[in-house]
């Protein structure tokens, strides 16, 4: 919530124009000697005089509150613009400021007269089209005064801050890192120990995990054990290419889907968003790590940059050799391809998750669809070289579920497992 | 509550190019047969300058380009009146004032007019009768001094019989204005 300040009347630009018509109109009447001319401009320096004499009611005082501080892409709220007088305003202009991002229903701009003592009250609902942190307003206010060559105004606003999150892509299948952590979660380990599931009958050795098998000890009359998988956790890191602003926001809400579904799978999540500037959260578990990547995630943008970037800049312990690094880009900018190479290139266990775009439109020209071929097998090759250093590439066209590029991709590690991956 | 739609601003810019344009027309037929060429070149000039001003976006550009508009229209009332007598072209000017005034306030109403901007109920946008006020009082107070100072010149009591109507004028206009008050929009 916000209060304006006063501001004195000040000149508009039509004061200037009559000025000048006045002026020229006296000046032709002294240059031809001819005083009707001063008819001519008689209306115009009138109005002036009346203009800059009477005086402008004030500014009404101006309170701007947000219905909830805190959406989720597609939400709504409601801006609540309340205007009080103590004198009574005839005429008020009131303009409000959407930041580019969120959607206005209805107009934002308004003209009112106000009475002394009986506020008015505008609420103007938002639709938030993005994820990102937007700045509501100013409200600028500006009452005219007679003739509009006087006016008050004052900007107010500025301070209403709107989080809008990005809207997570639903999520049942995330791919798990290949190694687990000595900390208990939801992930069966490879090695046999204790736990719920099932893995194979030992013969029984002095401190070894795992209960009797009554039945196989009997039959074999020596004693053997049941041992289990035990239930641990992995490490999942999202590395977000932000160089190209396209694509972004569908890497963005496909990063909170993997995040959310990790995380409830009481998965470690960590982020690095690599692009024009580098951030990051350590690896964590738990629903606060769940606020911290969505926050990071809500500020992730776009920065244009020239400047190389390369893996070195990451910080290590945000890429834990355990861990599965996946990799959510366009794969079109030559800092993320270094970097991912760089990546893999330290043992790291990685995978990519291509973000396709619309296909360009049916109606091209040779030249156009030679380039577009050339492109693709660009891409084709970035894909080879990738797979050929045991990065999966998975490809998630505009309009598929994710859930869809997800299975694909535990497929591919599944098949690959012991051969490429390590 | 009512948006704004092109309705408003579309008349009114209509409104102010058709007076402009009856002021430059009058200055053209009025003119001697020498003088036409002048006038209707400052006329024609003042009028397409006036509608390029109303397409402009900025409020700053457009008033310049406006009082270019009103200048050349001025500048062909003015040559095309040199050759009347006192009387005629006093009243000609002032007259031909009175409706550059009105026009260019009707303009400036339409253009102010934000396309999307939302008229709650009860606002007093701008009064009617202050303009017309405005304009004919200035127009008559004008004439009669005009007049007037003819008279004390040597132009006899016909100029003091039209100072006096125009001074009887302003003050009843003066009197309406402010027993009337601000009006809600046109």
């Amino acid at each position: 919530m916000n209060k304006s300040t006063f501001g004195g009347p000040a000149a508009t630009p039509k004061v200037i124009a009559y000025s000048a018509l006045t002026g020229i109109g006296l000046l032709a009447a002294v240059v031809l000697g001819e005083v009707a001319v001063v008819g001519l401009v008689a209306p115009f320096a009138f109005a002036l005089v009346i203009g800059l004499v009477a005086p402008v009611p004030p500014l009404p005082s101006v309170r701007v509150a947000l219905d909830e501080h805190r959406l989720v892409e597609g939400g709504r709220t409601t801006i609540a613009i309340e205007l009080s007088a103590t004198e009574r305003v005839p005429h008020c202009n009131i303009s409000l400021v959407i930041p580019a991002g969120l959607t206005a229903e209805g107009s934002t701009d308004w003209s009112l007269g106000l009475e002394a003592g009986s506020p008015g009250l505008i609420e103007v609902r938002v639709t938030a089209d993005r994820y990102g942190r937007f700045v509501i307003g100013p409200v600028t206010v500006s009452v005219p005064g007679r003739f509009g060559l006087l006016a008050r105004s004052a900007a107010d606003g500025g301070a209403l801050e709107l989080e809008v999150r990005p809207d997570p892509e639903a999520l049942r299948t995330v791919a798990r890192a290949a190694k687990v952590r000595a900390t208990a979660g939801d992930r069966l380990a490879r090695q046999a120990g204790d736990g719920i599931e099932f893995a194979e009958v030992r013969p029984y050795t002095a401190g070894a995990p795992g209960r009797i098998n009554w039945r196989v000890t009997a039959r074999r009359s020596a004693p053997y054990v049941n041992l289990r998988h035990p239930e641990r956790s992995t490490d999942l890191i999202l590395l977000v290419d932000t160089f190209s602003a396209g694509l972004l926001p569908r890497q963005v809400r496909a990063a909170a889907g993997l995040a959310s579904a990790a995380l409830a799978r009481h998965d470690r999540v960590g982020l690095v968003g690599f692009g024009g500037v580098l951030h990051w959260v350590d690896p964590g578990m738990g629903q606060i790590q769940l606020e911290r990547v969505i926050a990071a995630l809500t500020a992730t943008e776009w920065h244009h940059s020239y400047a190389w970037k390369s893996a070195e800049t990451i910080p290590s312990r945000t890429l834990p050799p355990t861990g599965l690094v996946i990799a959510i880009s366009p794969l079109d900018d030559p800092r993320m391809l270094t970097a991912l190479a760089t990546i893999r290139a330290r043992g790291v266990d990685l995978a990519v998750i291509e973000t396709i775009g619309s296909p360009p439109a049916r109606h091209v020209s040779a030249a156009g669809y030679l380039a577009l071929r050339l492109v693709e097998l660009e891409r084709i090759e970035t894909r080879d070289n990738l797979s050929n250093r045991g990065v999966p590439v998975i490809a998630w066209h505009e309009g598929e579920s994710l859930e869809t590029a997800l299975g694909a991709l535990v497929t591919w590690r599944r098949r690959a497992r012991g051969r490429v991956v390590r | 509550m009512r948006r704004s739609g092109p309705g408003p601003r579309i008349a009114g810019a209509l409104f102010s190019v058709i007076a402009i344009a009856a002021v430059a027309t009058f200055a053209v037929v009025h003119s001697l047969a020498r003088l036409t060429p002048v006038v209707g070149l400052a006329g024609v000039g003042g009028v397409v300058t006036f509608v390029v001003a109303l397409t402009g976006r900025s409020r700053a550009k457009r008033n310049r380009t406006m009082v270019t508009g009103l200048v050349l229209v001025a500048t062909a009332v003015v040559v095309s009146a040199t050759r009347d007598a006192a009387p005629a072209r006093a009243g000609f000017l002032v007259v031909s004032g009175a409706v550059l005034f009105c026009a260019a306030e009707v303009a400036d109403r339409a253009q102010a007019n934000a396309r999307k901007t939302e008229h709650r109920p009860g606002v007093d946008r701008w009064s009617a009768t202050w303009v017309l006020g405005v304009a004919t009082g200035s127009a008559g107070l004008a004439y009669g001094a005009i007049s007037a100072r003819g008279f004390f010149a040597g132009g006899g009591p016909a100029a003091l019989t039209a100072g006096v109507v125009g001074a009887t004028l302003v003050a009843f206009l003066v009197l309406v204005v402010l027993r009337t008050g601000p009006r809600t929009g046109l």
